[in-house]
């Protein structure tokens, strides 16, 4: 397998300075085809078992080691504290919230609870699992529920994952095992929140407050070794886990910043698992692995100022965008049009009859002409190096605009000055700005609140209408009528063209030959749900 | 060089008519050696030829350098297998000429590098000779503040600076000028600290020559050598730095290419598409070799 | 000579107070980093009110006196983004930094000075030529390319060296080698530009009429001559080294040393930790250009510090 003369190309290097470029025959394969697109949510293997989080006991005790590459040195190991996927990366292994979803089908079943049940508008209540306990030896009970939710919401605390807990007001124990959650208001998405929120022990935590950020103690399947910062994490299988104790021994999880090593460490063996693989590198590495993600880019239109009020304007710019070309070409077929919204078929709320702008230059054009918008210019603001391949997006998507007639200025800004044109509010926003959207929670609410009602910390769109059903839905405790409200604003928002859809990129991990693992929907590397063939 | 800082080296040569006098020699001198000495030679047809490319870009590349083709994106070399003769150097991440784009770039990355080399090594030669003249009091205060500006973090200043007047090929000049003195200081206060207690700097003084006559006319000219290096050095560091800072949205915007900037955005295909990074970091180093080769002489 | 290690010792507490208020201001110029800790769809309110809760609502003089007060206590705050005392970050990170730089260093002091000699003994020689144009192309090669193509060389298809990480030796060898050609390849060339110089100058002549042999001229007369710019120039790029210049290699190669968390503290506007990396990097230049200052007063005693 000598797809790549690493060699060749120092002897190249050295050459060169010597020869002019002469017409030295690489053996370089030209970069080839995707495989066929992804057509649908590929089936799962038939080991793992169907209930997650019911026991498996497993014959054999954990053995093997896995490496795990990510993308940076978690910022914490504190579970509540920040909004960061590398420290998720680790604690997921760690720490368990009360309500998991399940691994295909991302639906929310038992936890470290056992069931649960709305006992009023804002009152929820969970039945605990019993004889749980945090690797320290700590009882998982009430207490430490009740402890764990006030953490989190205190405000001195200052967590980052506040958004995430937005509506949760307090908690008390019942009794030992039972717990009653209360929310500031009537929230259909609490159990959605609670697949979010980590438990702490509270006796350790209280005990340690210095060291829990570095040393953390938790109910999962992997108990915390060590923490070489900026280096590895170490992890090691719990044998007394309440499911049953993990397949794998050992799991080392190592921050690779740079793509291009990532990818090496993988090839060199160094590592089995490798998150956000760029898809030309499917074919180099010995096994890969994808899921239709939940990062969504897309483009935000200013639509309160000048032709941009215009919706025959902002639909045009929706024609002008060839969202199938770009999926295949820039992505190679791992990722596809957006829907003509910004959430998935795994979002609450997400309408299966809204479908994406078909690509339509010509339609574009009159549409901009019949608004008198021929020639317009637009600042395209954009960011670099955050998400895969957003400046090349960004600037394929400047190019098709270019195609139609519109002059597009693109403008890369630093990250912090992306921040805070984004959240300028809308007097202030930019003609077009793009981001990315990744609403973990799986309920429209997060998105259609953020991004398109007027009052959303980065929307630059109102419309009553929007704002009035948005509303509306956030406190709906009928299932049936919550949905259809969504629907409506879904159609709405599509209609009036209030964005530039553009994307749903799928999550691709590279695999060693010996790791054996399904990704999930929602993100999480759950070591327990790997296997080692060898 | 070495007849020249010979020369300076020579208490009795101090005559202003004699160093107009060798100058004029000297330079027919590097000409006459220019023409002897082929290697030298090609040293300067190098230059040459990389600011006239720059220059005449457009009637030079092949194609519009900003001009997306994402069905053909990264194409390789014509020479090589699935290559595409209409695009001798193969196509970028988006499917554009980069070939057009190494053309076009030149211009920026040029122009980056040149203005930053002229205004940080004067400055920094500037505060070097002054500091190591007069040593005492002045050294000290000069070289603390070279070293505040040392010990600052340059990507913060970048950001700041940046932050405030908003980015272009202009603010990245100022950026890179104000991060970039601090080695010409140091080299030249270095070496003048020996220098100036050299017999022909003693002779020049007690003969009544002003400080100002003393340091550009006799002490400047013995540091020619280094300092020339260290241009050539700093040239391609500069070139590379640019890239980092457009990388980071701090510099050059798309669709316009530079080189350091080809390098920055397609790196992440080192091992598919080396084509990418490989012919944009050539061009970079031309330059300097050719002004290496040049003192040679 | 004590009253100059005094006066210098006066002046480097100077340039780490004003390194640090400079650093303050301008940190504060850019804007505070409570946006950057916030989940992309927090709203105003929660904006305001973490604000309010790090104190960036406070008049920047009281933010300043805080600072200052608790600095010189050793202090610098816990990091806004890690939650662990900025200082002991940094620190934590210091032996990676050093042993990388440090090995880094002698590679290429080790490499340059014979080449540079070699080169210099023979001007336009192909020896010359190839000197020359290797230490240029150390100089010219993007560090990002030259560490992936040794990576990719040695340790994906030889398998040699791991790909990245910290530990080992074998850890070592290739962000070391990386890091060494760009320093390796400008000291080369001042060493051969500087030895070309001494090598003309009379007093050679009169060692080699005295008998003396050429290698002892070499070494004890013209290098020492001519070691004054090499010594700056060797120090200046392990002062950069160390001032965290190495994060294109740490980046690379994976390594655990502080260019790469100075570089994330900036880009998060993390006041303390960026604080606590600008006061350690201003203690590690002014402790290497007080050597310095003392190398060239042994190298060159007409080198005087009143």
């Amino acid at each position: 397998m000598k797809k790549f003369p690493a060699l060749t190309i120092l002897t190249l290097l050295v050459l060169v300075g010597v020869v002019a470029c002469g017409p030295t025959p690489a053996p370089t394969a030209a970069p080839t085809k995707a495989p066929a697109p992804p057509t649908e949510t590929p089936t799962a293997a038939p080991a793992p078992p169907t209930e997650a989080p019911t026991a498996t006991p497993v014959p054999a005790g954990p053995a093997g080691k896995v490496v795990i590459a990510i993308g940076g040195d978690p910022s914490t190991l504190d579970p509540q504290y920040a909004d960061d996927g590398n420290e998720r990366a680790v604690n997921d292994n760690i720490y368990e919230m009360l309500l998991f979803r399940d691994p295909k089908t991302m639906e929310i079943g038992p936890g470290l609870a056992e069931s649960w049940k709305q006992v009023d508008p804002t009152t929820w209540e969970f039945k605990l699992r019993q004889g749980v306990k945090f690797h320290n030896g700590e009882p998982f009970n009430a207490e430490a529920v009740v402890f764990s939710v006030k953490r989190i919401i205190d405000p001195a605390f200052k967590s980052e994952q506040l958004s995430f807990v937005a509506t949760l007001k307090d908690a008390k124990a019942v009794d030992d095992y039972t717990v009653q959650v209360i929310t500031d208001g009537p929230d259909p998405i609490l159990p959605a929140r609670l697949t979010w929120m980590k438990i702490v022990p509270p006796k350790y935590t209280t005990e340690n407050a210095k060291d829990f950020p570095n040393n953390p103690v938790g109910t999962g399947p992997y108990k915390f070794v060590e923490w070489k910062k900026g280096d590895h994490v170490t992890l090691v299988a719990n044998e007394e886990y309440w499911g049953g104790a993990p397949k794998i021994k050992d799991v080392i999880i190592r921050p690779i910043p740079e793509e291009a090593t990532r990818l090496a460490a993988l090839k060199a063996g160094e590592v089995d698992l490798v998150r956000g693989l760029i898809p030309e590198y499917v074919q180099d590495v010995p096994k890969s692995a994808y899921i239709p993600g939940l990062e969504f880019p897309w483009i935000r239109i200013n639509a309160n100022k000048g032709k941009l009020a215009d919706v025959r304007v902002r639909q045009a710019l929706n024609y002008a965008v060839d969202k199938e070309a770009l999926a295949q070409s820039l992505y190679l077929g791992y990722a596809i049009p957006a829907d003509g919204q910004i959430l998935t078929k795994g979002h609450f709320g997400y309408n299966p009859n809204v479908k994406a702008y078909p690509y339509d230059p010509e339609k574009a054009k009159a549409l901009l002409k019949e608004a008198g918008a021929e020639g317009l210019t637009l600042e395209l603001i954009g960011e670099s190096g955050r998400w895969l391949k957003d400046k090349e997006l960004i600037e394929a998507v400047a190019g098709q605009l270019t195609e139609v007639g519109v002059n597009v200025q693109v403008k890369i800004v630093e990250w912090s000055a992306w921040l805070d044109l984004l959240f300028a509010g809308a007097a202030k926003a930019p003609d077009l700005q793009f981001s990315s959207h990744d609403n973990v929670l799986l309920d429209a609410d997060r998105t259609l609140s953020a991004l398109f009602h007027s009052k959303g910390s980065q929307a630059a769109y109102s419309n009553p209408e929007v704002d009035k059903l948005v509303d509306e839905a956030r406190t709906e405790t009928d299932v049936k009528k919550r949905e259809e409200m969504y629907h409506k604003v879904v159609q709405i928002v599509h209609d009036e063209a209030a964005c530039i859809f553009l994307l749903n990129l799928d999550d691709v991990y590279g695999l060693s030959k010996r790791l054996e693992w399904t990704p999930r929907l929602d993100g999480r590397i759950l070591v327990k749900e790997m296997t080692l063939t060898e | 060089m070495k007849s020249l800082t010979g020369v300076a080296a020579l208490p009795r040569r101090v005559v202003i008519e004699e160093e107009w006098f060798l100058f004029w020699r000297n330079l027919w001198k590097v000409i006459r050696d220019l023409i002897r000495d082929r290697v030298a030679l090609l040293g300067v047809l190098i230059i040459l030829a990389v600011v006239f490319t720059a220059g005449a870009a457009s009637l030079v590349a092949p194609h519009d350098p900003t001009k997306q083709n994402l069905a053909k994106r990264l194409t390789p070399p014509a020479w090589v297998a699935g290559g595409d003769p209409r695009y001798l150097l193969g196509t970028d991440q988006l499917g554009r000429d980069i070939l057009s784009r190494i053309i076009y770039g030149g211009r920026v990355s040029l122009t980056v590098g040149l203005s930053v080399v002229a205004i940080a090594g004067s400055f920094g030669i500037l505060i070097g000779l002054i500091s190591g003249y007069f040593g005492g009091r002045t050294d000290d205060i000069l070289m603390r503040l070279t070293d505040i500006q040392t010990a600052f973090p340059g990507l913060l200043l970048a950001l700041t600076i940046i932050t405030m007047i908003g980015p272009s090929v202009r603010n990245i000049i100022i950026v890179l000028s104000i991060n970039g003195w601090m080695v010409y200081a140091r080299i030249t206060r270095g070496i003048m600290l020996s220098l100036r207690e050299m017999p022909f700097v003693e002779a020049a003084r007690v003969i009544g020559c002003n400080h100002r006559r003393i340091l550009f006319r006799h002490a400047l000219p013995n540091l020619l050598s280094p300092l020339l290096t260290l241009n050539t050095l700093e040239l391609a560091r500069i070139i590379l730095a640019e890239a980092s800072l457009s990388f980071l949205g701090l510099g050059v915007q798309p669709p316009a290419a530079s080189w350091g900037l080809m390098i920055a955005d397609g790196h992440q295909y080192i091992t598919r598409g080396w084509w990418l990074v490989t012919f944009p970091a050539w061009p970079s180093p031309s330059p300097s070799l050719g002004s290496t080769w040049w003192p040679v002489g | 000579m004590t009253n100059y290690l005094i006066r210098r010792l006066i002046w480097s507490v100077a340039v780490v107070v004003g390194v640090s208020v400079v650093v303050f201001i301008v940190t504060h110029a850019i804007g505070d980093p409570v946006r950057l800790m916030l989940p992309l769809e927090a709203t105003q309110e929660e904006y305001l009110e973490k604000r309010h809760a790090w104190g960036f609502d406070r008049p920047l003089y009281v933010q300043f006196a805080d600072f200052a007060f608790k600095a010189v206590q050793g202090d610098f705050g816990d990091s806004l983004w890690q939650k662990t005392p900025a200082l002991e970050l940094v620190i934590e990170r210091l032996p990676a930094s050093f042993l990388l730089s440090f090995v880094a260093i002698f590679i290429a002091i080790a490499g340059s000075i014979p080449l540079g000699i070699l080169a210099a003994l023979r001007p336009r020689s192909l020896l010359d030529r190839l000197c020359v144009m290797g230490s240029l192309l150390g100089v010219c090669i993007p560090v990002f390319w030259l560490g992936m193509m040794l990576i990719l060389a040695f340790a994906v298809e030889l398998g040699w060296f791991y790909t990245s990480g910290y530990g080992t030796w074998r850890h070592l060898a290739l962000p070391a080698i990386t890091l060494a050609a760009l320093p390796m390849g400008r000291i080369t060339q001042i060493v051969r530009s500087s030895m070309l110089d001494e090598l003309h100058r009379q007093y050679m002549m009169t060692a080699r009429a005295k008998g003396l042999t050429e290698g002892y001229i070499i070494v004890r007369h013209a290098l020492k001559n001519a070691a004054i710019p090499i010594v700056t120039l060797a120090a200046w790029e392990l002062t950069r080294m160390l001032a965290g210049y190495t994060i294109v290699v740490e980046k690379v190669f994976a390594w655990p040393g502080f260019g790469l968390l100075a570089m994330q503290a900036i880009e998060r506007h993390d006041l303390p930790l960026i604080q606590a990396d600008v006061f350690v990097v201003a203690l590690i230049v002014v402790v290497l250009n007080i050597a310095i200052d003392f190398i060239y007063a042994a190298l060159d005693p007409r080198v005087r510090f009143e």
